[in-house]
């Protein structure tokens, strides 16, 4: 119950395990699951939801077999059980008309273009993760050691 | 540029013949080459010819011939200088092969004779006229026609130094990293071995050698099975999920050290070796993209022995991204080796590839499948690239080859329409041949390519 979870897909094994590296200091406070594709992924969270975890960010490549990454992230914005998922395009090979539909129909947080540098896309997940944490309501102490301070500092000025 | 002559009504030269060669025809006879007429010269002659050929030459300020008109049997040659009244060749005409002329004097008429010849030969010099200017248009398209051909050879050759001078831009930094990353992966890898314990440096060997060899699937499953089975945190089992840790051997480990401890160890030297692994995979493969960009480069027509499966899978290797969302069904035939230019081969495969693959996934296909295949047949070798993605609509089916013909027009995946044209032009240069077949879920093109026997 309860649990965080981060969620990133691409078909790929190496680019997850490169992803893995970059997402280990969450490792300790919330739940890092790497899937193949997109079908994989919408399993895994559909579990997730069903033990009543929390699907905080959900990054996905584009460029798959199956699904693409804009159809899925669309889907996931369409699902009312992920209202508040912070989605993430992190691609190398969207055209012009694949970034108007991540933003208009899937309605994307972020997107990160192949290859990206480590820090700044830590820096992004962090301030992601922290704008849901905080959207959510949950107590956000219990995550002091991950939570981008900026993001945090910005909410409680504007809330106290 | 030769040009097919335009024949006159039979009838007008038949009566014109009889009305005015017959009674007082005198004839000559050409050999192949011979002068009729030279430029400027002086002739008050009217000319028919009876058999052969002769065409006629303006010689341009460079030195360069070209030819102005042709005539064949029952033509006439010196229209121009004998009804004008310039009473001069206004070009060099020359014998194409062995002719021969009647011809008639404008000296030998008198004054009414001359301008009843005007009227009864009106149509000839009217046909005559219109003839030339046909000719000057002819002459106009096939120029702009070759003008065309010049900018697409130009735009195609500028893309290939653009490619090459990427290429060589990325040359030493690429092999600047494949270099280092080998020699610095042997180290790391000879220094653990003699620093670390067995058990701890058998996870980095296989990290190493194989990568990541369970899906996330599965190490989701075996997550599960560890936390169930054997009590275990979560972010402990998906560890030794992930170096895929035999669960019997648990029992060695307890009491003697600290789970945690040596969990944590034996990942990190695993996903160290994956590390390694990935990136020397990573640098090979950007090694080999880099050359085969190179092989692609227009200033290398260097022609050797080659086999053209190997090109082909080449061409799959560089569009591996492409390809990567189909399914590849190749089956390369006993082939034997071609006497080719590596690259525009490459290049050949690429071109038809790529657009299969952009036309199964626009289209959405279910279950996209590219087949490949080769073979040979008497004297050529065949190579049969085919998809199950849609057809192409028959009234393109013609185009396809055309420059700037494209039907990608979307966004920034657009096309120069040069593809095919590009393809066209290669086979043709190998002297082979062409074909493509198209209905709903099968597009095939099917190129031949003669062995050069000598």
């Amino acid at each position: 119950m309860d649990q965080l979870y981060i969620v990133y897909v691409d078909d790929q094994r190496e680019i997850l395990s490169t992803l893995e590296k970059d997402l280990k200091l969450f490792e300790a406070h919330v739940r890092l699951e790497a899937c193949e594709s997109a079908s994989e992924a919408m399993q895994l969270i559909d579990e997730l939801d069903r033990a009543g975890d929390h699907l905080a960010v959900l990054i996905s490549d584009h460029i798959m077999p199956g699904q693409s990454g804009i159809d899925f992230l669309t889907a996931i914005n369409n699902d009312g059980r992920f209202f508040t998922t912070k989605k993430v395009l992190l691609t190398g090979q969207a055209t012009h008309k694949d970034t108007i539909l991540a933003i208009n129909n899937a309605r994307i947080e972020k997107y990160i273009e192949k290859p990206w540098k480590s820090k700044e896309f830590t820096e992004s997940i962090q301030q992601l993760l922290t704008q849901f944490i905080v959207a959510n309501g949950i107590d956000y102490t219990a995550y002091q050691a991950i939570v981008h301070q900026p993001t945090l500092w910005a909410y409680l000025q504007k809330n106290t | 540029m030769p040009v097919s002559p335009a024949h006159i009504d039979p009838d007008i030269v038949q009566r014109l013949w009889a009305k005015y060669f017959q009674p007082s025809a005198r004839e000559l006879v050409l050999e192949k080459g011979e002068f009729l007429l030279r430029q400027n010269q002086q002739n008050k002659r009217l000319f028919l010819v009876l058999t052969g050929e002769v065409a006629g030459f303006l010689e341009s300020e460079s030195g360069n011939r070209h030819e102005m008109f042709r005539s064949a049997q029952k033509m006439f040659v010196g229209v121009h200088s004998f009804f004008s009244e310039s009473f001069s060749a206004y070009a060099d005409v020359i014998a194409l092969q062995r002719s021969t002329l009647s011809y008639i004097e404008y000296d030998s008429f008198t004054q009414s004779e001359q301008h009843t010849l005007i009227e009864d030969f009106a149509p000839v010099i009217v046909h005559e006229l219109s003839a030339r200017q046909r000719f000057t248009q002819n002459m106009m398209l096939a120029k702009e026609s070759a003008l065309k051909k010049l900018y697409l050879t130009e735009k195609y050759a500028s893309l290939g130094q653009m490619a090459a001078g990427l290429a060589h831009e990325l040359n030493n930094a690429i092999g600047v990293i494949n270099g280092n990353s080998e020699w610095i992966a042997n180290e790391v890898y000879e220094y653990f071995r003699n620093t670390e314990i067995e058990t701890i440096f058998s996870y980095f060997d296989r990290g190493f050698k194989t990568g990541q060899t369970l899906s996330s699937q599965e190490v989701r499953q075996k997550t599960r099975q560890m936390t169930e089975r054997h009590k275990m945190p979560a972010g402990a089992a998906r560890k030794l999920a992930q170096i895929d840790f035999d669960a019997h051997k648990l029992s060695q480990f307890s009491g003697v050290m600290d789970l945690d401890e040596i969990t944590d160890r034996m990942h990190h030297f695993w996903e160290m070796g994956v590390a390694i692994h990935d990136i020397l995979l990573a640098s090979k493969h950007a090694v080999h993209v880099l050359q085969s960009i190179k092989q692609l480069s227009v200033s290398d027509q260097e022609r050797s022995l080659l086999n053209i499966n190997t090109t082909l899978t080449e061409a799959l290797t560089l569009l591996r991204n492409a390809t990567r969302v189909v399914n590849v069904d190749f089956r390369p035939g006993d082939l034997p080796e071609l006497h080719a230019n590596h690259g525009e081969l490459v290049q050949m495969w690429v071109n038809i590839i790529k657009n299969a693959c952009e036309s199964m996934s626009g289209a959405q296909t279910e279950n996209p499948t590219l087949f490949i295949e080769t073979g040979r047949k008497r004297n050529a070798v065949w190579v049969k690239i085919a998809n199950n993605g849609p057809c192409i609509p028959k009234e393109f089916l013609q185009q396809v080859f055309q420059p700037n013909f494209t039907t990608k027009k979307d966004g920034l995946s657009f096309g120069l329409g040069l593809g095919l044209a590009i393809v066209q032009r290669l086979v043709d240069s190998y002297n082979g041949r062409i074909e493509v077949k198209s209905v709903p879920g099968n597009t095939a093109f099917e190129i031949r390519i003669p062995i050069n026997l000598t």
